[in-house]
């Protein structure tokens, strides 16, 4: 049962980078139809703005509004696919943290949003540089 | 290999990496004299510096290095060893 640390990870949302979150929201809501929007939420950490939409149940892109001027976000912006990363909740943050590390993911930050209730994130690229976000789970 | 020859050959990989022709390392160079040197960007030089010299480094190697010239210093011993 190696791989048994898995059965703790549950999809939680594809993060999408926007320019005018306001007008993704508006988008989303009116014209596509998704109704169950959150509250837009300041990380602090990230610099960044974002608002969860939920697509399908329990399911949600997270729309996400950088508040300062990065390269990274600037590389996203111009290669036109604003869809840069998939988040997981997972039951044991630490545990995941280390078995993901532990195979080879490269951790780039973790910290505390305010979009999860202060909750710990942490963001990780794939051994194929795939951007990941692992957050804990609330009880 | 010399450290000036490992230096020249991460100027070169951080030009390509982070897109910017003039980025002009020394060994005294951190992420704070560098833009587009940011933590995300930062793994995707990792993984660069780690395909061109063949090398893989540990996590704790990676949180030691404050400037340009401790990394230099990392990837010469391990072409050392």
């Amino acid at each position: 049962m190696e791989q048994q640390w898995l059965d703790t990870l549950r999809f939680h949302h594809t993060g999408c980078l926007t320019q005018n979150i306001e007008k993704s929201k508006e988008l989303y809501k009116n014209t596509l139809g998704f109704s169950n929007l959150s509250e837009t939420f300041y990380i602090s950490n990230q610099q960044v703005k974002v608002c969860f939409v939920e697509v399908a149940p329990a399911v949600f892109i997270e729309l996400v509004e950088p508040q300062a001027e990065t390269a990274f976000f600037a590389k996203i912006l111009k290669s036109k696919n604003p869809f840069y990363h998939t988040g997981y909740f997972t039951g044991d943050f630490e545990k995941t943290l280390l078995e993901l590390t532990g195979k080879g993911f490269y951790l780039v930050n973790r910290f505390n949003s305010e979009a999860f209730n202060n909750r710990l994130c942490a963001f990780l690229y794939t051994p194929q540089m795939q951007l990941i976000e692992i957050i804990a789970q609330p009880n | 290999m010399q450290m000036e020859n490992i230096l020249q050959q991460l100027n070169e990989i951080f030009i390509d990496v982070l897109d910017n022709k003039n980025i002009v390392l020394t060994s005294q160079t951190s992420a704070e004299d560098i833009e587009e040197w940011d933590s995300l960007n930062h793994i995707h030089l990792v993984v660069a510096v780690e395909n061109h010299f063949n090398i893989s480094f540990t996590s704790s190697e990676m949180q030691a290095w404050k400037t340009v010239g401790d990394l230099c210093e990392n990837i010469q011993s391990k072409l050392k060893a």
